[in-house]
């Protein structure tokens, strides 16, 4: 899947009411504590540095 | 919960106009101060455009450039609970001919997740749902999520948009994963839509007096994505009612009774530069009474559009589409409704074609620019349908540009 396939399919969720798409956060570090914090959330990261709170699932390309 | 990794975003003083309005909406909503942030979310867009038509009605009588291609909305979402949520959308738009200038509430729901477990996953929505059919029906009204300033107006057709964006009633969806067969989704709705006197004086003609009103509306559709698959199908049916109750003597039209059946087909491939689709579709439109009491026609109405579209990077991309379209499979050149009509009404308001080409720029996430040109041939998409305005449209060829720029949050 590329990038603008899962932009799209959240702003179709976004604006039709469908669902409700993913929180936006400004920095991997931001994302990785808002992930800690939320008790079932899921995320995102490109690079991940050591990091033991949070269960790591790597994707290769 | 999800989140995701904002990209590079431009911020504009049109954020503070929004969060104005968003707060606006909100208060329209009871929203416990205690609320979560991740409960609540508020979207919008702005878009602003001009265009220019030459050699028909489309937007402006007098024809000319016009900046008619205003699309202003914002969406709230706010989570009861685990299962339960409402979301709304409200809209401005202003199109000149093609649609009713104003405010417009898009969809307004109840949406429950009534079953999200393994492989399956159905939602049952209620209220004003926003319809989910079509291939590009969902993002028909948002300016940067559909593939073009105009689309096709075989199947997306202006001048019944608010009829078609949605419907008052109730929607089911149900979603399930295959790991061998790959990705199901089964849609399947029912409501109406109120129709305002402007819309019926761009749908029918200022000279209907009496009130159209929509009866019901079944829509049913079936997406398939192969498993690994670049490329969606999909299937959709609808079936839905009007009557029109004249204005007693002082109305040129009868009562009437319209049933309409329209059946799409549909595919998308999306691959990393390329991107195809195409739909077709056939409308099935019975009109009893309307012009005389004894009036029952049944014409069957038939086109398809492909559409290409090519990232030449990641801000550029270019568009090229052509759509063909006839109001009646048996009068496809309109030589009929020519002579049924003693020459009145012109045979080029018996067809629609269009030739579009594009391009897309984005200057940051959020921020878009696009251009467009349309060769049309034929006036069978220009408003009001029922009733052809020969004298405006007096040319079987005419064109169009236009530019948007659009931001959204």
């Amino acid at each position: 899947m590329f990038p603008y396939q899962l932009d799209r399919i959240w702003n179709k969720l976004t604006y039709s009411g469908l669902g409700v798409a993913p929180i936006m956060v400004n920095s991997p570090e931001e994302l990785i504590n808002a992930v800690k914090e939320t008790p079932g959330a899921i995320g995102y990261v490109e690079n991940i540095k050591d990091e033991e709170t949070v269960n790591v699932v790597q994707i290769e390309a | 919960m999800l989140f995701k990794l904002k990209l590079k975003m431009v911020t504009m003083s049109m954020t503070k106009l929004f969060l104005i309005v968003a707060f606006t909406i909100f208060c329209l909503f009871i929203v416990p101060a205690e609320a979560a942030e991740q409960d609540i979310q508020i979207h919008g867009f702005a878009a602003q455009g001009l265009i220019d038509v030459n050699g028909s009605n489309f937007v402006d009588d007098d024809g000319g450039l016009s900046t008619k291609l205003t699309e202003f909305g914002i969406n709230g979402s706010y989570r009861l609970s685990p299962n339960l949520r409402l979301a709304g959308q409200v809209v401005y738009l202003n199109g000149g001919n093609r649609y009713e200038e104003g405010v417009r509430v898009d969809y307004a729901l109840l949406d429950w997740t009534a079953y999200d477990k393994g492989d399956w996953k159905a939602n049952i929505y209620v209220g004003r749902f926003k319809n989910n059919h079509w291939l590009y029906s969902s993002s028909r009204d948002i300016p940067f999520a559909r593939p073009s300033i105009i689309l096709p107006q075989s199947v997306y057709f202006d001048g019944f948009r608010d009829i078609a964006v949605g419907a008052d009633g109730a929607a089911i969806k149900l979603s399930y994963s295959d790991d061998n067969y790959g990705d199901f989704d089964f849609n399947l709705t029912y409501g109406a839509s109120s129709i305002s006197t402007k819309q019926s004086s761009i749908l029918l003609s200022d000279l209907a007096l009496g009130k159209v009103k929509q009866d019901f509306e079944t829509q049913t559709s079936i997406y398939w994505q192969p498993a690994f698959s670049s490329w969606r199908f999909g299937v959709s049916y609808l079936d839905s009612d009007f009557s029109y109750e004249t204005a007693a003597n002082l109305d040129l039209f009868f009562n009437g009774l319209f049933s309409f059946q329209f059946s799409t087909l549909n595919a998308l491939y999306e691959g990393e530069k390329w991107e195809l689709s195409g739909e077709i579709y056939q409308s099935v439109f019975t009109t009893k009474g309307f012009y005389h009491p004894a009036f029952d026609k049944t014409p069957v109405a038939q086109g398809m559009y492909m559409q290409s579209r090519y990232k030449l990077n990641d801000e550029l991309s270019l568009l090229a589409r052509y759509e063909y379209f006839y109001n009646d499979k048996n009068d496809k050149d309109g030589k009929k409704l020519a002579a049924e009509t003693g020459g009145l009404v012109p045979a080029y308001f018996g067809y629609h074609r269009d030739t579009t080409v594009g391009l897309s720029y984005d200057f940051a996430s959020n921020l878009r620019l696009r251009l467009e040109y349309h060769w049309f041939q034929g006036a069978g998409r220009l408003t009001p349908v029922v009733m052809p305005n020969p004298r405006i449209n007096s040319n079987e060829n005419w064109q169009l540009w236009a530019m948007q720029l659009m931001y959204w949050f």
